[in-house]
C-alpha cells in the first residue's frame, strides 16, 4: 500500500499488488486468497527490536559519494540505496559503496520506480554493484525496505545472517510474481488493440 | 515396402523433448501449469525485426515481417506473470530443472559441464514473446544401453517450452497463442545419428522415455513429450522432422520418410533421364486468367508456369495421400501465402473441364511432355507462389531438399521451414552464468533413482506383483503413482498395477483420453475402493466418467453413475426380502439355496456393494 496523491481521498492504492478484499456497505468480499490468514493455533512471538543505525540513500547524478563515506564513519549497520530503474547507482559512487561493505555495512537496494522489480543482472552496472556485495530487494519500496532492514538489523548484527533475512519473505513484504494488472488505472493496457 | 534400411544406409538421430514438472517454470516463480478457462488477460504485439547484438537482421524474420502478422497472446493470473508476457527480465535459472536434467544426463552417463550459459534462439512464428527460445547445455557425451547395442548420447539441455498456439484471427492474419506453456521447463536430449531402422528408433526413443521417467520429475500426457528425428539417407539429404508427439508413431514417421526420399530419388533420375536441366525452369509466369473467364471452378484466376517435362512427375505419390505434386503446393503455401496450387497431373478435376486444360496448355505452350502448374491468387501471392513452385522442381532434379519437416498424426511429414543456418543462437545477457560444482553433481550422484532392473526387483518383492505385471509397471509412465497410490489407499497392489497397465491401455485404444484424469484424481478413486465408497470393480467407470468430466471429483462421479452403494441396513433389507420371496425354496433346500439367493440379491446391488458382506449377511440369515 502506496500513498500515491498528496490530497484525494482514494490516495492509498496498493502498489505491486492486488486488492486484497473489498469493503462495500459494510461488507467485506475478499479478493485474493493470496494473504496471511489469522491462525489461532500459531503463537505469537513479539520481536520488537529496531535498530535506527540505518541510512536511506537516493541516487540522483551528481549524488556525493562522500554522503555514503560519511554514514559509515557515523557508525552506520545498513544501507538501504535507492537506485534507478532495475537497480543502478553510477559507477563514481562504487569506491564508497565498497569501502561500507567493507566496514560490514549491509547495502541494499530498491528501485526509485513505483512499479515493478529490481534485476540486477541485466546491465553491467547491476552485475558490478551485486559484485560488490549490494543485496537487491526484488519489488519492495524503498519505504518498506527501510523499515525492513531497521528491523532486520534489530534482530542480527550479522551482516550474513541479516542478508538472508532481508531476502526472506516475512510478512509479504515482497513477491515474486509480478502480475500484468498490477500497474496504474484498471484494464488499461500500454499495447495497441 | 519392404526395405533394407541397412543396405540403403539410413542413419537416424532423435532428439527427445520432455516437460518437466518442478515446483516453476524455467525463469520466473509462475506454476509450469495450463489453463482451459477464458482468458483474464490478453494483448497484441507485432514482430518487428531489430539488428541483433552482432548487427545482423535475422533473413526468416524479415520476411515474417513482412507478412504483416499480428499476434494476440492469451493468460490468466494463476499461471503467467510479466517475465512470460517479456515485460520483466528473467529470473535466475530454476536450479530444481538443472537437477532434473543433470539427474537424467547421470543415468545416461553424460559429463555435466561446469557452468551453465544460456543462450537465446531466433524463433519468429509468435510463438515466444520475446522473439527467442532459450536454451543452456547442461552435460554432453554420454551413453545408454538398448538390447545390446550402445549408442552414443550427445548431449542434454535444458530449454524453456513455447507458447501454444489456440487459433487464428481475421483471415489468418492474427495468431492467437496461450502464453501458460512458455516457460515450462524442457529437457532435450539428443543421439548421435547412430539409428539403422525404424523399429531401432522406436526402441532407443522407448528406452531414454523411461530414464526421463526414472527421475520422477517429468509431466505425462499428450502434448508433454516432443520427438524431433533426423533422418538421412546416402543420396538424399538430412532431413529434420519436427514434433512427432506419441512413441508409437516414431517407426512409422521413419518409414514414410524413407519411402519419400526413395520417391524422390527416382524422381531425379527419371528427370535426369528426361535431360531436364535446372536452366529450362524459367520464372517466366503468364497470366491465364483469360482462360478460365467462363470456368465452374470458383477458386482459379489466375497465373501459370510451365515445367519443362515433368508430365506424369507431379502425381507420383510419394507417402499416403502426399505426391510430388504436394511438396510444390506445400512450398507455395509457406512462401506465397496461397491455400494451394494446380496442376495438370491432376486434371481435369475440381470442376475444371478437359477443354479448359487444353486451352491452358495452348497458353503455357506446353508440350504432351511438359506439366503446368497453376494458382489462383493476388498477384503478388501469385508471383511467390510460383517462384517457390520453380525453386522446387529445380531441387527435383537434385533428388531431395534438406528441410525442416514437421509431424502429423498419421506419420506423414510436410514441408515446415528451410533448415535454419548455424548461427541462430547467440547469448543470453539477462541471466548470470550457473555453476555446476563437483559437491553438487556428487550429491545427485549418490541420489540416482534406481535403475529399471533394480526397480522390477523391488517391485516383486515389496509388492507381491509378478514379473508380467511388475515389468508392465516399470515400463510405463505410472510407476511413480503406483507405489504412492498403494501406499496411500492401502488398496491391493495387483488390483492397482492391473488397472494403471492394462486397463488404462484397454481404455486408451478404446478412445477414452486418460490424460485427462489427473494422478490426484487416481488417487482420489482408489482412496474411494478402500475407504467402501466404491468397489474396486467400478474404478474404470468412474476413471472413464471423470475423463469426460473435467474439474469434477469422485463425489460427482458415484452420484452421475448411480453408483451409491448400499448400507448394511439396505442391504440386511434386501437379503430377507429375497428370502421371503424364495420362502419355499428356503424350507427345502436351507443352506444350500445359499448360492441361488447371493445370485438374486447381487444381481440387484453388483458394482454398489461388497460381494463379501452380502456373503456374510446371507449366511447369517440361513443359520
Amino acid at each position: 500500500m502506496r500513498k500515491c496523491h498528496t490530497s484525494r481521498r482514494d490516495t492509498f492504492k496498493p502498489v505491486n499488488a492486488t486488492p486484497i478484499a473489498r469493503v462495500k456497505n459494510n461488507e467485506i468480499t475478499m479478493l485474493t486468497d493470496d494473504y496471511q490468514k489469522r491462525d489461532a493455533t500459531k503463537k505469537l512471538v513479539l520481536k520488537p527490536k529496531f535498530s535506527e543505525e540505518v541510512a536511506l540513500v537516493k541516487f540522483y547524478p551528481g549524488l556525493d559519494p562522500a554522503v555514503i563515506d560519511w554514514y559509515v564513519e557515523k557508525g552506520c549497520k545498513g544501507i538501504l540505496l535507492e537506485g534507478t530503474g532495475l537497480g543502478h547507482v553510477s559507477k563514481y559512487c562504487f569506491d564508497a559503496i565498497k569501502n561500507a561493505v567493507k566496514h560490514g555495512v549491509v547495502v541494499a537496494l530498491a528501485s526509485q520506480c513505483i512499479w515493478g522489480r529490481v534485476n540486477m543482472n541485466v546491465y553491467d552496472t547491476g552485475r558490478d554493484l551485486l559484485s560488490l556485495g549490494v543485496i537487491p530487494l526484488e519489488d519492495m519500496f524503498p519505504e518498506t525496505a527501510l523499515v525492513k532492514l531497521m528491523w532486520v538489523l534489530g534482530q542480527t548484527r550479522d551482516p550474513k545472517e541479516a542478508k538472508k533475512l532481508l531476502k526472506t519473505n516475512i510478512a509479504g513484504e515482497f513477491s515474486p510474481r509480478t502480475m500484468p494488472d498490477e500497474i496504474g488505472v484498471d484494464g488499461e493496457s500500454a499495447d495497441e488493440r | 515396402m519392404n526395405v533394407d534400411y541397412a543396405k540403403i544406409g539410413l542413419k537416424v538421430g532423435l532428439e527427445i523433448h520432455q516437460q518437466l514438472n518442478t515446483q516453476t517454470k524455467l525463469f520466473c516463480s509462475c506454476p509450469p501449469a495450463l489453463f482451459k478457462e477464458e482468458p483474464e488477460i490478453t494483448f497484441l504485439r507485432r514482430l518487428r525485426p531489430t539488428q541483433s547484438e552482432l548487427g545482423q537482421v535475422d533473413p526468416a524474420a524479415f520476411f515474417e515481417f513482412q507478412k504483416g502478422v499480428k499476434v494476440l497472446y492469451e493468460a490468466n493470473r494463476a499461471t503467467s506473470c510479466l517475465v512470460e508476457m517479456d515485460e520483466e527480465p528473467p529470473h535466475p535459472l530454476n536450479m530444481e530443472a538443472v537437477e532434473v536434467v543433470l539427474t537424467a544426463a547421470l543415468m545416461m552417463n553424460m559429463q555435466p559441464i561446469d557452468e551453465v550459459h544460456v543462450m537465446r534462439k531466433t524463433v519468429i512464428d509468435g510463438s515466444n514473446t520475446t522473439g527467442f527460445q532459450r536454451t543452456c547445455i547442461i552435460a554432453s557425451d554420454g551413453w545408454i544401453k538398448v538390447g545390446e547395442k550402445t549408442i552414443p548420447m550427445q548431449a542434454a539441455s535444458l530449454e524453456e517450452d513455447a507458447a501454444r498456439k489456440t487459433g487464428t484471427q481475421d483471415d489468418g492474419k492474427t495468431i492467437c497463442y496461450r502464453i501458460d506453456r512458455l516457460g515450462i521447463p524442457l529437457i532435450e536430449v539428443a543421439t548421435a545419428p547412430v539409428i539403422y531402422s525404424p523399429t531401432e528408433a522406436q526402441e532407443v526413443a522407448f528406452a531414454i522415455g523411461r530414464i526421463l521417467r526414472d527421475t520422477g520429475k517429468v509431466m505425462r500426457g499428450l502434448g508433454t513429450i516432443r520427438q524431433d528425428l533426423n533422418v538421412s539417407l546416402p543420396n538424399g539429404a538430412l532431413i529434420e522432422i519436427k514434433g512427432v508427439q506419441e512413441l508409437e508413431l516414431i517407426s512409422k514417421v521413419v518409414e514414410y520418410e524413407v519411402q519419400r526420399q526413395l520417391g524422390l530419388i527416382q524422381v531425379k533420375e527419371e528427370l535426369q533421364k528426361r535431360g531436364v536441366k535446372a536452366e529450362e525452369l524459367k520464372e517466366e509466369f503468364i497470366d491465364v486468367s483469360e482462360v478460365f473467364r467462363q470456368t465452374k471452378c470458383k477458386v482459379i484466376r489466375k497465373a501459370v508456369d510451365r515445367g519443362q517435362k515433368f508430365s506424369g512427375i507431379l502425381k507420383r505419390e510419394l507417402m499416403p495421400g502426399f505426391r510430388v505434386g504436394t511438396e510444390l503446393s506445400d512450398r507455395a503455401k509457406f512462401w506465397g501465402r496461397v491455400g494451394g496450387i494446380f496442376h495438370t497431373d491432376e486434371m481435369p478435376a475440381y470442376g475444371v473441364t478437359a477443354e479448359e486444360v487444353e486451352a491452358l496448355r495452348k497458353a503455357a505452350g506446353a508440350s504432351e511432355e511438359d506439366a503446368v502448374v497453376f494458382v489462383a491468387d493476388t498477384a503478388e501471392n501469385v508471383a511467390d507462389a510460383l517462384k517457390a513452385v520453380v525453386e522446387r522442381a529445380r531441387e527435383a532434379i537434385d533428388g531431395v531438399p534438406a528441410e525442416t519437416r514437421t509431424a502429423k498424426e498419421d506419420g506423414t511429414t510436410r514441408y515446415m521451414r528451410p533448415r535454419p543456418g548455424a548461427a541462430r543462437m547467440y547469448p543470453e545477457t539477462d541471466i548470470p552464468p550457473s555453476l555446476i560444482t563437483s559437491a553438487f553433481v556428487d550429491k545427485i550422484r549418490s541420489n540416482l533413482p534406481e535403475p529399471a532392473e533394480k526397480k522390477l526387483e523391488r517391485l516383486m518383492k515389496e509388492f507381491s506383483l509378478n514379473e508380467k505385471l511388475a515389468k508392465q509397471i516399470v515400463d510405463s509412465e505410472y510407476g511413480v503413482l503406483f507405489e504412492a497410490v498403494v501406499k496411500e489407499s492401502g488398496v491391493s497392489a495387483t488390483t492397482v498395477a492391473v488397472f494403471l497397465t492394462e486397463t488404462l491401455k484397454a481404455l486408451k485404444r478404446d478412445g477414452v483420453q486418460v490424460e485427462k484424469v489427473a494422478d490426484d484424481q487416481v488417487m482420489e478413486i482408489f482412496r474411494g475402493v478402500s475407504s467402501g465408497e466404491i468397489v474396486k470393480e467400478a474404478v474404470a467407470d468412474v476413471f472413464v466418467w471423470l475423463s469426460k468430466n473435467e474439474g469434477k471429483n469422485l463425489q460427482d462421479a458415484v452420484g452421475a453413475l448411480g453408483l451409491k452403494m448400499f448400507s448394511k441396513a439396505e442391504l440386511e433389507a434386501l437379503v430377507d426380502g429375497a428370502i421371503a420371496a424364495n420362502r419355499q425354496s428356503v424350507d427345502r433346500l436351507g443352506k444350500k439355496a445359499f448360492g441361488m439367493l447371493m445370485g438374486i440379491v447381487m444381481k440387484e446391488v453388483r458394482g454398489k456393494a461388497d460381494p463379501e458382506l452380502v456373503s456374510k449377511l446371507l449366511k447369517e440369515r440361513l443359520e
